[in-house]
């Protein structure tokens, strides 16, 4: 048998990928509510996301530690007696926020929903904030903080928030001292305030039969509703022309490099197009800043550039951590790569390159219920909907390389990139 | 149940194809039996290096990255202290790629000396991000060497330094590949929605052709039972005083492995654990704590790491952890808290069933410690630990000779 193992054999693009759609409906307490429901494991994940991120309150930290804090001790169980129930049968409770929302989600074998559901309600209506066990985790976290501001990473991470949102909520972060600021009454008027039925959505994804919606409408369905108390979000202003700033750290063996750039908000139509530049310039392994960077000089282990969604923008955000004295000439080479997308259109060679890549990836984010539990989360909470990546996958068949050139030159605006370096530089 | 084929080609490739006729994905997973154990103690680094050359063009095709990327798969490696291992997932259509990609790499690479010097300066700035500009990111690094005097775990498998990397030849890259890399060495698991004639058809064509290649016989140094305690302090510009302690325990197929897991989840695993419940939340010695097991191969590591909290001495840390240990070895865990990490282990086994890829690394990992099927009785050994188990293997393992200590002062701290 002669193989001829210079030709790759044929292969096929994917050109249609089956998302999957979620059901929508109200619980009998008017909780708007959206399911996904498949898998053959009879697992649940089941989250409530309330608006009741970090712009909805005026202090720093006190959206994040209340959402951590639910589960510090309710009317009647101790934080240890919760922690002891959710381990016992093998379930995980999930909190976490970010700018825009705060979630809580339950995350068990369904044949346990019975026991857990009723405990994951009361860490919404009877939480109540135990000094001893808030003590700990503002001693923990203010910790954690102060050993990541050590790290170069989170240094220039912060810098370039702020350089690109000022004063704005997005760009506000922590102090350690913010931490001492933190006073059991302010969480228990920001949590009453907040984590009502009135202001939350409910996500339910695996393995949703009637039986767990019942249970579900049983118990979340049973929630208290408040009045909404709406928040006017704070105007955004544009970042300074070429901000930049460089932290020096003079130990660091490597310098942390981070760009960023206000932009479209996931709403807007060109915001699939420029997902699709984002990730020619820097979302793969095959991209223009991997090959020019690491590929060809050697100058990183990794660098990337992403575009995250925030509700009221995006942020293109290109992070990478540098060899020593290099941070400055990677800065001109990002520059160079975005300026020659804006004048040339790429290749049809690296045009088919990034729609495989693409559409692998999204064949792989949608294989089974549990695998696209961030992907909806993220649709859902930028009030797109799950039909976003319809839309994203009929932009990835069908954008031409003009496409890509126009979309740069239209977005790419230079000026607007602000640059935080932290390092030895 | 996770069921699976198994057979073996001519020249010693060992092929697994487990069925999943529920995803679009199909997982292709190559191990190879070498890791940073089977390296030359002048020469740490080497097979975490040679991994990245993998990655940079074989005999026969230039573009390793492109052409999985065009067939719409991801791919990706890691080497650890026991093996180096490959994966691929794609669009099931699309399988032959991952077979002719994987198959022409284990047939040559096409190796240079520029790309060699890239990939060190590239493995170079992993070692700086991950373990010199990370505050404490070198704790492993010392705790291996305090631990371990003749076992080659004694270095971690970024390498004891960056020198030793600097200093890797071409010639060495090259004898390195013809040594590990062989159809004989290695062993491949395809899973998804696959026929298994078509991957024996698949397999024999493209891996067929490759010839078995003489590897040498792994013979280790075992390393002694340790008879004294062992302590390295070291100061450091990190914020807060850390202590980390490694005690020696069985290896993976050592019969005191699962339950030696269970005691580290006893120990740390969730928010109701003893050490996260005692010392963190009721007696605030620590800001944070943790226990885990290195699970290698070979015996390994049984870790307790801690950040003191502010106005805590060493010794009080260490105290309150040597007495937390000590209520192990008094037999005070009841049968509820002992379903209780079981009940845990038993919803990961489930978790780990979903992913596809998930499941092909458990079964090449599986059968390399000699028994595929594991992958489904894994999950009696643990259910059969009983109380007096963890009593008997907790006395066997917190023994102050076994252990290992390393004081890490912080030099903002006084």
């Amino acid at each position: 048998m002669n193989l001829d193992r210079t030709k790759a054999p044929v292969f096929h693009q994917i050109d249609n990928i089956n998302i999957p759609k979620t059901e929508y409906g109200l619980l009998s307490n008017k909780i708007p509510f959206h399911v996904l429901s498949g898998g053959s494991q009879e697992l649940s994940y089941i989250a409530l996301t309330f608006n009741a991120g970090s712009i909805t309150s005026n202090q720093l930290l006190v959206a994040s530690i209340t959402n951590q804090m639910l589960v510090g001790g309710t009317k009647n169980h101790s934080a240890s007696q919760i922690a002891n129930t959710f381990d016992f049968y093998g379930a995980e409770i999930r909190t976490d926020s970010n700018f825009d929302h705060a979630v809580v989600a339950l995350f068990c074998l369904n044949k346990y929903l019975e026991q857990l559901l009723p405990l994951f309600c009361e860490l919404i209506t009877e939480s109540v904030f135990p000094d001893s066990e808030l003590e700990s985790v503002i001693s923990e976290k203010k910790h954690k903080l102060i050993v990541n501001k050590e790290k170069t990473g989170f240094l220039a991470n912060n810098a370039m928030h702020k350089l690109t949102f000022g004063q704005h909520p997005y760009g506000r972060r922590a102090e350690p001292a913010d931490y001492d600021k933190i006073t059991r009454d302010t969480l228990v008027g920001f949590h009453s305030a907040q984590y009502h039925a009135g202001n939350c959505y409910l996500l339910a994804i695996g393995y949703i039969t009637d039986a767990v919606m019942s249970l579900i409408d049983k118990t979340i369905g049973n929630l208290p509703v408040k009045a909404k108390t709406e928040i006017q979000p704070t105007p955004l202003t544009p970042a300074g022309k070429n901000a930049s700033e460089t932290i020096r750290k003079e130990n660091a063996v490597q310098s942390s490099l981070r760009m960023g750039m206000q932009t479209i908000k996931i709403t807007h139509p060109d915001y699939h197009k420029l997902n699709i530049l984002t990730t020619i310039l820097g979302g793969y392994f095959g991209s223009r800043l991997m090959k020019n960077i690491r590929e060809e000089k050697g100058y990183t282990y990794g660098i990337y550039s992403v575009l995250q969604p925030y509700l009221q923008c995006g942020l293109l955000r290109i992070a990478g951590e540098i060899k020593s004295g290099y941070a400055m000439q990677v800065v001109d080479e990002v520059r160079r790569e975005m300026q020659n997308l804006k004048d040339k259109p790429v290749s049809n060679s690296e045009m088919e390159l990034v729609r495989n890549y693409m559409m692998g990836e999204m064949l792989q984010t949608f294989d089974g219920p549990l695998s696209c539990i961030d992907a909806v989360e993220k649709a859902i909470d930028m009030e797109v909907g799950i039909d976003f990546y319809n839309k994203e996958q009929q932009a990835i068949m069908s954008i031409k390389p003009i496409d890509i050139q126009e979309t740069a030159n239209k977005y790419f605006d230079l000026d607007k990139l602000t640059v935080a370096i932290a390092g030895n530089e | 149940m996770i069921n699976f084929d198994k057979f073996e080609l001519d020249n010693g490739l060992q092929v697994i194809v487990h069925q999943d006729k529920t995803t679009p994905i199909a997982a292709f997973n190559l191990l190879y039996k070498v890791g940073s154990r089977d390296e030359n103690p002048e020469r740490t680094g080497f097979a975490h290096l040679f991994e990245h050359l993998m990655f940079e063009g074989s005999i026969n095709i230039k573009d390793y990255d492109h052409q999985i990327q065009i067939a719409g798969g991801e791919n990706n490696a890691f080497t650890n202290t026991d093996i180096t291992n490959y994966y691929i997932t794609l669009p099931k259509q699309n399988l032959e790629t991952a077979f002719w990609l994987e198959s022409d790499r284990m047939l040559g690479l096409d190796f240079s000396e520029k790309k060699l010097e890239i990939q060190k300066n590239v493995v170079i700035e992993e070692f700086n991000q991950r373990y010199l500009n990370n505050p404490y990111g070198d704790w492993m690094l010392m705790i291996r060497s305090l631990a371990y005097h003749k076992h080659p775990y004694m270095w971690p498998t970024i390498g004891k330094n960056t020198f030793q990397i600097e200093h890797i030849k071409l010639s060495e890259v090259e004898a390195f590949f013809y040594k590990y890399y062989a159809p004989n060495n290695a062993i491949l698991v395809v899973a998804g929605d696959v026929d298994v004639d078509e991957v024996k058809r698949l397999a024999n064509k493209w891996f067929g052709p490759i010839p078995r290649r003489v590897i040498p016989v792994r013979n280790l140094p075992a390393e002694p039972k340790q008879n004294i305690p062992q302590t390295l302090i070291v100061k450091r510009d990190v914020p807060t005083n850390a202590i980390y302690k490694a005690y020696h325990m069985d290896g993976r197929l050592g019969p005191d492995y699962h339950a030696s897991n269970l005691i580290s989840d006893l120990l740390a695993g969730g928010d109701s654990s003893r050490l996260i419940q005692h010392l963190v939340k009721q007696k605030k010695t620590f800001v944070s704590i943790n226990a885990y097991i290195t699970g290698e191969s070979d015996p390994g590591l049984f870790i307790i790491e801690g950040k003191l909290n502010d106005n805590i001495s060493f010794e009080q840390a260490e105290e309150s952890i040597n007495a937390e240990l000590k209520l192990l070895c008094n037999n005070d865990v009841t049968e509820e808290e002992l379903t209780k990490v079981k009940n845990n282990i038993e919803m990961r086994n489930i978790v780990g069933e979903v992913n596809v890829l998930n499941k092909a690394m458990n079964l090449a990992r599986f059968t390399m410690l000699g028994d595929t099927n594991l992958i489904n009785t894994n999950i009696s050994y643990y259910q059969k630990v009983s109380t007096a188990d963890i009593t008997n293997i907790s006395r066997k393992i917190f023994t102050p000779d076994n252990c290992s200590t390393l004081i890490y002062k912080s030099s903002q701290n006084g």
